[in-house]
């Protein structure tokens, strides 16, 4: 759940900071108000023409970090699934002791 | 996170010369940064293995160098992709690229030792001293900025990096990102840490019961 509310957050951040970049581009001025010199230099320049290039470092970092947690998770659940078993082991092992330790006081 | 997230992509101005890429840079450096954080809390916990010969001291070690590894290859990669618009290259054989390649080669070859070697207290104390060795390469890769003529932009955080450098926002951007990051590192470190401890209290109740 957290997972995504995180994406969902992280795709409406995006869809919002290409909206105000490319408000930005239009006006010719950052959000202060400031004109970017490479902008008043040269026409062509575009800030915004990096973005995949943002985009790709965002989502790599993102399914980096939530695979090593997802690892993390599968791990717990097999350790779980593995302490299950080594508990059902002990108490079959207890239960076949059992005739035995009664045997002497019967 | 949400907050550092609102601020690198909506708050912070646009730097000039890198444009829209160098907001990269809120997620490079707390990478790096974390990156080396782990490194040296492995070479910490690995000598104390050593001293002290106890296992929670190789669970830290083994925790930390596994999250070292995850930021490493995240730190390479994301440098890769930036490489491309701000140097025109992918990859370049730079001083401090290269150092931190060998840095993720190291603590590769740390996890390899440890889960394909000598198993017990035998394989611990393998680990701690390529732990050890490959942790001799962070001060290497945080100074190869000073030493070496590099393409990759100097100090910016530590006790070396110049006041000023940065505009005053995209200091805070760059503050709160780091204290966003060290919060989940923590957090990442102290679950695979937990998590390491049960696996090796598991591995000794199976010993015992069979």
């Amino acid at each position: 759940m957290l997972g995504l509310f995180l994406l969902l957050t992280i795709a409406v951040v995006q869809l919002q900071a290409i909206s105000v970049d490319a408000a930005e581009d239009d006006t010719g001025r950052s959000v202060e108000g400031e004109v970017l010199p490479q902008q008043t230099a040269d026409e062509d320049y575009d800030p915004e023409a990096n973005l995949p290039y943002l985009f790709a470092v965002f989502m790599v970092t993102w399914a980096g970090l939530f695979g090593f947690v997802f690892v993390m998770t599968r791990r717990r659940r097999e350790m779980q699934s593995e302490l299950n078993t080594l508990r059902k082991a002990i108490s079959e092992q207890d239960k076949s002791r059992e005739p035995h330790r009664r045997g002497p006081n019967e | 996170m949400a907050l550092t997230l609102y601020l690198v992509y909506l708050w912070v101005p646009t730097e000039v010369n890198l444009g829209i890429s160098q907001r990269i840079f809120y997620l490079h450096l707390p990478l790096a940064w974390l990156g080396m954080i782990s490194i040296l809390v492995v070479a910490v916990a690995s000598g104390m293995h050593l001293i002290t010969r106890k296992e929670k001291w190789d669970s830290m070690a083994y925790a930390a160098a596994e999250i070292g590894v995850v930021l490493i290859s995240l730190l390479l990669i994301t440098g890769i992709i930036w490489n491309e618009p701000a140097w025109g290259r992918w990859w370049t054989w730079d001083a401090r690229l290269t150092t931190t390649l060998i840095l993720w080669f190291i603590y590769v070859a740390y996890l390899m030792l440890r889960a394909y070697g000598p198993k017990g207290s035998q394989g611990a104390r393998y680990g701690a001293v390529v732990a050890l060795i490959g942790a001799i390469d962070t001060p290497i890769i945080y100074m190869a900025t000073v030493w070496w003529r590099t393409q990759h932009p100097e100090l910016n955080i530590g006790p070396l990096a110049e006041p000023g450098g940065l505009d005053s926002r995209m200091q805070l951007t760059l503050w709160v990102s780091l204290l966003t990051f060290t919060v989940l590192y923590v957090y990442l470190l102290v679950e695979r840490y937990s998590l390491r401890r049960s696996e090796a209290g598991l591995d000794e109740m199976f010993r015992n019961a069979t």
